[in-house]
């Protein structure tokens, strides 16, 4: 650096891959590099391929549609403008699962001085693609009445192993916890659903 | 069914499901996030010190400020356009009266393309992007140095997400 700079860094931020417009053909990592460096194309692409998982996971964190939008536009918002941080220690699935976390556990707080009954409200945008059968559509809605039935810390730790497939210490470290802790948190959850859903045919 | 095999099968079915609500919140939650403000430091840029006035009358400096990010993101425009390259990192330096000091760039490079001319194909786009944005006060590239790092080679006719390999 030379004499009488600052020497602050006024822009560090990361991209990479095939220029934009083959986004298909890239991994996460290189999306979030890209949308790093202000790439939309990037960052819309990098939404379109998990954004969907995302409102499924908050929605049933936060157990209320209008929150859950909410929930989500914030996510989008916090991961388009911390992008520059990212570094590529955790996948960016686990970084926005992440944001997606913090943002629900903070409208947790809306849902609680929400009056009505959620377990309608949530059946109701439970609706199954084309291609799913009416047995997996009454399944879903079987089980989202069983998540009602888990702490908001075992809800999330089951759908963030069993739905979205995210190994334990990526939860451990979203969660703010143990390995052993989110071993735990599984076993109870999984007991739990499983007995409410025993008597489902 | 025991309880164990229908959760088995209704936790299948939710991975498999996609909530209504995604498909109607996705347009508007896309566009307020790309619409979000993101704070970062300026850089000075300069105009109209060599403007010719029609009555002659000597020519007027006008300085203003871009915002860093804003000079990040057309850096990377002007890298993405050039072919057999593509921008892995960005890092830029201001000095105390906030003018650009330092400008490095990290590029992914197509196997087997000569690494000097792309090289210097990459540091002309940057230094004219910055001329266009700049002004007057872009740092020449005599003055500044912009660095090419290549750290990576994707093998293949054009930069892709392939393997990469590293080359020292």
């Amino acid at each position: 650096m030379a004499d009488g700079t600052r020497a602050d860094i006024v822009g560090r931020v990361e991209a990479g891959g095939a220029p934009a417009g083959d986004a298909g053909a890239v991994s996460d990592l290189l999306l979030a590099r890209r949308a790093a460096l202000r790439d939309p194309q990037a960052f819309t692409a990098l939404v379109d391929r998990h954004g969907a998982a995302l409102y499924r996971y908050v929605l049933r964190m936060v157990l209320d549609p209008d929150v859950a939008a909410d929930c989500l536009q914030d996510t989008l918002v916090a991961a388009w403008t911390g992008f520059a941080g990212f570094r590529g220690e955790s996948a960016p699935r686990t970084w926005l699962f992440g944001i997606a976390t913090r943002q629900a556990y903070r409208h947790r707080t809306r849902v609680a001085h929400l009056p009505g009954p959620l377990p309608d409200e949530l059946v109701e945008v439970t609706v199954p693609r084309p291609d799913q059968g009416a047995v997996d559509s009454a399944l879903v809605e079987a089980l989202d009445m069983a998540l009602l039935g888990l702490p908001p810390l075992q809800r999330s730790c089951w759908l963030l192993r069993e739905v979205e497939g995210l190994h334990y210490a990526e939860i451990a470290d979203i969660l703010g916890t143990t390995h052993d802790s989110v071993r735990g948190l599984l076993h109870r959850a999984r007991g739990t659903l499983a007995d409410a859903m025993e008597g489902w045919r | 069914m025991t309880g164990d095999a229908v959760l088995d099968r209704a936790t299948r079915a939710l991975r498999r499901h996609t909530d209504r609500g995604w498909t109607l919140v996705r347009e508007d939650a896309l566009l307020k996030a790309l619409s979000a403000f993101r704070p970062s430091a300026p850089v000075r840029g300069r105009t109209g010190a060599h403007a010719v006035d029609r009555t002659g009358a000597p020519p007027s400096a006008v300085d203003y400020f871009v915002a860093a990010d804003v000079v990040v993101a057309a850096l990377r425009e002007a890298v993405v356009a050039v072919p057999h390259a593509a921008p892995l990192a960005i890092t830029c330096s201001t000095d105390d009266d906030d003018r650009l000091a330092t400008v490095t760039i990290e590029i992914l490079a197509t196997f087997d393309e000569p690494l000097l001319p792309l090289a210097a194909e990459v540091r002309r786009a940057a230094v004219g992007r910055l001329t266009t944005l700049l002004g007057d006060l872009a740092p020449p590239a005599t003055v500044v140095t912009v660095d090419l790092a290549i750290t990576d080679v994707a093998p293949g006719t054009d930069v892709t997400d392939g393997d990469v390999q590293p080359v020292g």
